[in-house]
């Protein structure tokens, strides 16, 4: 718990009838990268504006550094936004509008002007002091939003989907930079996303949001290798779910009847499973291989699509939903049966499958 | 032939027609009238600066000068004072059919100017509503005379005339602020009485300046409310001008007056435009 820097208790927000936020509870670590993950409408934003103080929860609290501040207006917050549309004042220059923060706090003129030139040249706008803002490109502006928030050497620094509107090189590039940032501040970023890769990338820690609440808070790596649920199996990253039913459960493992597959040992992780449940094997694409074992499964291939690296092969056979396997082209490249829209033989590594249950 | 290229300027043609004939043409006539010499009942024409000597240096004219410039700017400021906090109420507060209410606060314009002028009257007039309300609830023994008839009564009147017209341009310029922006203000730790004199009021700006031209440039030159309402202390430099052309019979004396004055009430506003600018950004 001493590490637990921001922490949301029972955080429950409505507009009217409807549920924006609904009962989360969440604990963020300090200096960590955290990401706020969903779709649109799930609520983040409003998660992140309510640490921010721009708006304010229903019901619940909300702790930064052992402070209560669930009613703290934003400007006595001490966390910083970065909002989606950089939000930078147009009647003001770079500068001024990275020391806009700064004009309170009692500081001198040099010192302001010097801390103002330092964050531009860590974020890399070192000489675009006297820059107008309208001469600025999405990237810089984004910059700008980024510096201004941070002069101010806020706890924890907002950010609400900010490098959405910049194309994909740029942001690729931001995504390292803004890591880069946080590393050398050692400032707690919070960090709302739609895009999985993007917070896959760049998190320590990721929590998965759906309907107003929080569906999964782990690690990136757990959160793709081992999901909780069906939801976030299938909204991060691209997953296969083939439907099973349970034959036996021991203390190692159970066992899942599998149309095509035949019956396969897997681990049950947390969850508990009785015999005869119908539940679903959850297969990651790049954990089908091409197998000549007599359990692997014969699939008609009826889509490819090469990668390079790995070729993108949609396979079907009957009873089952079509199946994404990408296979390392190196090994594909082999079997000159699957030229064409020929049949193959798929198997799947029985470790990194994923059992969850049959309906939620 | 007319080609698609050139229908904007075509359709330009009947607006830039009009202003060269009813603005460019007056305005030659006024300078040319200017430079002359009233000769009883004609005009001479020459090249005489003696109307603006006359113009710059005489006491009446100044003192009037002075005068319209200072009622101007009281008009201008108390109908900026008025008009903001309902533009910024419309703006920021509702949300709802925000066209009724802009209608609404222009509902005295749809009534005639000289009707509500006569209406000031009486509702200010010895005993009038204001004085009779006065003495009927006994605040005071006698009705108040400084209510009409003096520079007060035309500040009134002018104010309750112009202040709608404030309300639109300064919505228009409230209307379009980011709200990320205000709340990027609070954010950064302005409360919001800050964030109002740093981000709303500078952003702002334009819409009141467009307020102050559109009110203090006719107010200055106004002559039908102090004619009406003005008595012996509320006229203006614009009733001299009327004067000029009518019972003095001083044309070239008026012409004179009237491009000064145009010339003054336009430096005025930059000055005004130049000067709000720098206190907006001494604010910041």
């Amino acid at each position: 718990m001493t590490d637990d820097f921001i922490s949301l208790q029972s955080v429950r927000k409505t507009y009217g009838s409807v549920v924006a936020v609904d009962s989360v509870d969440l604990d963020i670590a300090k200096g960590s990268f955290f990401s706020l993950l969903g779709p649109s409408g799930c609520g983040k934003t409003t998660l992140l504006s309510m640490m921010g103080g721009l708006d304010f929860p229903t019901s619940g609290k909300i702790f930064i550094d052992g402070a209560d501040v669930t009613k703290t207006p934003s400007y006595r917050r001490p966390a910083n936004m970065v909002f989606q549309s950089y939000a930078i004042f147009p009647h003001l220059n770079v500068a001024e509008n990275v020391g806009y923060g700064l004009q309170r706090s009692g500081l001198s003129k040099a010192d302001l002007n010097r801390q103002v030139e330092e964050m531009l040249d860590l974020v890399h706008l070192g000489g675009y002091g006297n820059r107008k803002t309208d001469q600025l490109s999405g990237g810089q502006m984004q910059r700008v939003a980024l510096a201004r928030a941070l002069v101010v050497k806020p706890k924890v620094l907002l950010l609400d989907e900010p490098l959405s509107a910049l194309d994909k090189r740029l942001r690729q590039n931001m995504q390292i930079e803004l890591r880069a940032i946080q590393r050398e501040v050692g400032i707690t970023f919070v960090f709302v996303t739609h895009d999985q890769e993007e917070a896959l990338t760049l998190s320590d820690k990721i929590a998965v949001m759906a309907r107003g609440q929080v569906l999964q808070c782990s690690s990136p790596a757990t959160l793709y290798d081992r999901p909780l649920s069906r939801e976030v199996a299938e909204f991060v990253g691209e997953m296969n779910l083939i439907p099973g039913t349970v034959r036996d459960v021991t203390t190692t493992g159970v066992s899942v009847d599998m149309p095509c597959f035949g019956t396969r040992r897997l681990q049950a992780g947390t969850r508990r499973f009785l015999v005869g449940d119908s539940v679903c094997v959850a297969v990651r694409p790049e954990n089908f291989h091409l197998s000549e074992a007599p359990e692997a499964a014969s699939m008609r291939v009826t889509n490819r699509a090469y990668f390079g690296s790995h070729i993108h092969l949609i396979l079907t056979t009957d009873g089952v939903a079509p199946i994404c396997a990408d296979v390392p082209a190196a090994t594909a490249r082999r079997l000159r049966d699957i030229d064409g829209e020929g049949v193959v033989s798929v198997d799947f590594d029985e470790d990194t499958a994923v059992l969850l249950p049959g309906k939620e | 032939m007319i080609r698609p290229a050139n229908i904007p300027r075509l359709l330009l043609t009947p607006a830039i027609l009009t202003t060269v004939v009813t603005l460019g043409v007056c305005l030659v006539v006024l300078l040319v009238l200017s430079f002359g010499r009233q000769n009883y009942l004609d005009i001479e024409l020459g090249l005489s600066a003696h109307n603006f000597e006359l113009a710059l240096t005489k006491p009446l004219i100044l003192k009037l000068m002075g005068k319209s410039a200072l009622i101007a700017t009281g008009v201008t400021a108390l109908s900026l004072i008025l008009a903001y906090p309902i533009a910024y109420l419309i703006a920021f507060d509702i949300h709802k059919n925000k066209l009724l209410w802009l209608i609404l606060f222009t509902l005295p314009c749809w009534i005639s100017y000289l009707l509500r002028i006569l209406s000031w009257k009486l509702i200010l007039g010895y005993q009038g509503v204001v004085n009779s309300s006065l003495m009927g609830l006994g605040l005071v023994d006698q009705p108040i005379d400084a209510l009409l008839y003096n520079s007060n009564s035309v500040v009134i009147a002018l104010t309750h005339a112009w202040a709608p017209f404030a309300i639109l341009p300064i919505y228009v310029s409230l209307e379009k602020i980011d709200r990320a922006l205000m709340k990027a203000s609070g954010d950064l730790g302005d409360p919001p009485y800050r964030t109002f004199l740093r981000v709303v009021l500078p952003l702002s700006l334009p819409g009141v300046s467009a307020a102050f031209v559109l009110i203090f440039i006719p107010t200055f030159g106004d002559y039908v409310t102090p004619h009406l309402l003005g008595g012996p202390t509320g006229f203006m430099v614009g009733n001299f001008i009327a004067m000029q052309f009518g019972a003095s019979n001083n044309w070239p004396l008026g012409a004179a007056v009237a491009l000064v004055s145009m010339l003054t009430a336009t430096l005025l506003v930059c000055l005004f435009i130049a000067g709000s600018k720098r206190a907006v950004r001494a604010i910041g």
